[in-house]
C-alpha cells in the first residue's frame, strides 16, 4: 500500500490509507508498514509525526511533543488539527524522540480501572526498525513480543533506542488492563505498534 | 481511481464514505484503543445515520472509517448476501464510495456481517466487521451499565458463572444460543454479538482481525488475529456447538456447515439448507464443474 508522492495531505484518502497502516500493525504487533510519499516537513521524524497526527487527532484531543525545542512540530500540530497542547499527565497522544532518555513516559496516563481506553497512545521515534537481525554494527535493541496478534514469540530489532526507554517500553503494560500503547517510527517512514496487550522482553547488543 | 470518486461526489453533498471526517477519527481512535485491549468495549459517540439504530449502524460505522477507494465489501445478513438489512447497507456504502462489492468471501478485503462468521476460513489480509445489538455480555446478570463496568475493571465474573451453573441445575445444560459468551486473553468476558456457538471457535487463534460495533449501544470492541478467544465452559460441562448429525444441505448437500432449518407450511416437512449462501453456492459450482469435468474424462 503506497501513498502517493506529493508534498500535502489528503485529509480523506491518506488519513484513510495511514490509518488502515496503523490499525495492522496494532493488530499485529511487531509488523512493520511504511508510510511512504508526503513529505511535509524536512525533518523525516517530525514528518511521521505530522502524518500520524494529521490522521488521529482534532480538537477533542489533548497532546504534547517532548524535545520540541523550537516548537515547530507543535504549532505545525496544533494549527493543522486544532489539538490542545498539554502537559504529560493530561495528554491523549505524546510524540518524543526515543533516542533520548525520556523520564517524563513514565507520567503519562494509564486510563483508569474502568475506563482503560483513557491511556495514553505514545509515538516514539527511533533510528531504525528491523525484522531482521543487523549483521554488523552495534548499539541495536533485540526486543521479544508475544501475546494477541502475534503467533507464537516475535522478535524484531529496534536501532538508535535509549535504554530507558526499552526499560519504560517493557514496563508500559505491567498494570494490564492499565497501560499506554506505543507507535514506532523510523527514519524510512516505517511504523510499528507495541499495544499494552504485548508482553515485551528486551536485550541491549552493545 | 481518487480523482473519479472525488468527481463523482461533487455534487451530493455529503462525504466519502458519508459520515464526516471527524467522526472518522473518533471511530478511528477508539478502534485502535478496541485493538490494544482485546474484548474491552470502547465508548464511542455513535452518529446518526440514514438507517435506523439497531439495524446495524455501529457495524456500518467501523466500516466506513475503515473503507478506501481500493476496498472490495461483502456485506452479509444470517449468512446471506440477498437479504434486506445487507442490501441496503451494501446500497448505501457503494452510494456514498463508489467502492467494489462482492459476494465472493475469498474476494473481500472487508466483511460486514451481522449474526454469522463466513464458513470459509478467512485470512490475515481481511477484516470482519460485526453488527452488534447488546454488547454487554453481563446485561443477563446485572442491568446497570456503571456495574457491570465495574465488573469487568474488577474482573468479577462471578455473576455469570453463577448463572451458567443454575441453567445447567434447572436445564441439564447451558441454554445459551446465540451471543455465547467467551473468556478473551483471559482477562475480559465478552459477548460475540449473535453469532451462533457454531461461530464462537472460529474466533480463537484466528488470522483475521474481527472488529464488533454497537451503535444503539455506543461501544467498539474487537479481537486482534491469534488472540485466545475460549467460551465459557465447565469441567463437566464442556462448550459445544450446534449439533447437525445426520443432516445435510438440502440444495448443496454440505454436511459440515451450519444449517437453516426450513419449515414447509403445506407439506409439513422439515428441510436443511446453508446459512452461508455463498459457501453454498461455492459448493454447487465445485460440483458441478466437478461433474462436468468427469463427464470430459469419460
Amino acid at each position: 500500500m503506497n501513498l502517493s508522492v506529493r508534498g500535502d495531505f489528503d485529509p480523506v484518502f491518506d488519513a484513510q490509507k495511514i490509518f488502515r497502516l496503523i490499525l495492522d500493525c496494532m493488530a499485529r504487533p511487531g509488523k512493520i508498514n511504511y508510510l511512504l510519499g508526503i513529505h511535509v516537513f524536512a525533518e523525516k521524524e517530525d514528518n511521521s509525526f505530522y502524518l500520524i497526527a494529521r490522521t488521529l487527532l482534532d480538537n477533542e484531543i489533548y497532546f504534547v511533543c517532548l524535545d520540541d525545542e523550537t516548537d515547530s512540530l507543535t504549532r505545525e500540530i496544533s494549527l493543522s488539527t486544532g489539538a490542545i497542547q498539554a502537559v504529560v499527565e493530561q495528554a491523549d497522544f505524546i510524540f518524543c524522540d526515543g533516542r533520548k532518555e525520556q523520564a517524563d513516559l513514565y507520567l503519562a496516563k494509564p486510563g483508569t480501572p474502568d475506563s482503560p481506553d483513557q491511556g495514553a497512545t505514545v509515538i516514539m521515534y527511533v533510528d531504525g526498525l528491523l525484522i531482521e537481525k543487523p549483521d554488523v554494527g552495534e548499539g541495536y535493541a533485540t526486543i521479544g513480543l508475544s501475546g494477541p496478534g502475534i503467533d507464537g514469540k516475535k522478535e524484531i530489532w529496534i536501532a538508535g533506542i535509549h535504554h530507558d526507554n526499552l526499560h519504560w517500553l517493557a514496563l508500559q503494560n505491567r498494570d494490564y488492563p492499565l497501560g499506554t500503547d506505543t507507535i514506532l517510527v523510523d527514519l524510512e517512514g516505517g511504523i510499528m505498534c507495541i499495544p499494552r496487550s504485548s508482553s515485551v522482553t528486551w536485550e541491549v547488543n552493545r | 481511481m481518487i480523482k473519479q470518486i472525488v468527481d463523482s461526489r461533487k455534487d451530493k453533498g455529503y462525504n466519502f464514505a458519508f459520515i464526516d471526517e471527524q467522526a472518522k477519527r473518533e471511530i478511528r481512535r477508539k478502534t485502535l484503543k478496541a485493538v490494544a485491549i482485546p474484548g474491552y468495549q470502547v465508548p464511542f459517540g455513535s452518529r446518526e445515520l440514514p438507517i435506523a439504530r439497531g439495524w446495524g449502524t455501529g457495524g456500518l460505522q467501523i466500516t466506513l472509517s475503515l473503507l478506501g477507494p481500493d476496498d472490495v465489501l461483502k456485506v452479509i445478513d444470517q449468512g446471506c448476501d440477498g437479504s434486506v438489512n445487507a442490501v441496503n447497507l451494501r446500497n448505501l456504502v457503494v452510494e456514498t464510495t463508489k467502492i467494489a462489492t462482492t459476494l465472493d468471501t475469498e474476494e473481500a478485503t472487508i466483511i460486514q456481517t451481522r449474526h454469522r462468521i463466513p464458513e470459509e476460513k478467512m485470512t490475515g489480509g481481511q477484516i470482519l466487521v460485526l453488527q452488534v445489538p447488546y454488547p454487554e455480555a453481563l446485561r443477563i446478570v446485572e442491568p446497570s451499565e456503571a456495574k457491570t463496568r465495574v465488573m469487568h475493571a474488577e474482573m468479577d465474573y462471578s455473576k455469570l458463572w453463577v448463572y451458567l451453573y443454575e441453567d445447567i441445575v434447572r436445564w441439564g445444560g447451558i441454554t445459551i444460543g446465540a451471543r455465547y459468551p467467551a473468556m478473551v486473553n483471559k482477562r475480559y468476558i465478552m459477548d460475540p454479538s449473535p453469532i451462533p456457538r457454531w461461530d464462537v471457535p472460529k474466533l480463537h487463534m484466528a488470522d483475521t482481525l474481527y472488529l464488533f460495533g454497537a451503535g444503539r449501544e455506543k461501544r467498539i470492541y474487537a479481537i486482534p488475529p491469534h488472540t485466545e478467544v475460549i467460551p465459557l465452559e465447565f469441567e463437566d460441562h464442556k462448550f459445544r456447538v450446534e449439533d447437525f448429525s445426520g443432516l445435510s444441505c438440502g440444495r448443496c448437500g454440505s454436511t459440515s456447515s451450519f444449517l437453516d432449518e426450513i419449515f414447509d407450511d403445506s407439506s409439513g416437512q422439515k428441510t436443511y439448507l446453508c446459512s452461508d449462501t455463498n459457501y453454498c453456492d461455492r459448493r454447487l459450482t465445485g460440483l458441478a464443474q466437478r461433474k462436468g469435468n468427469a463427464r470430459n474424462d469419460r
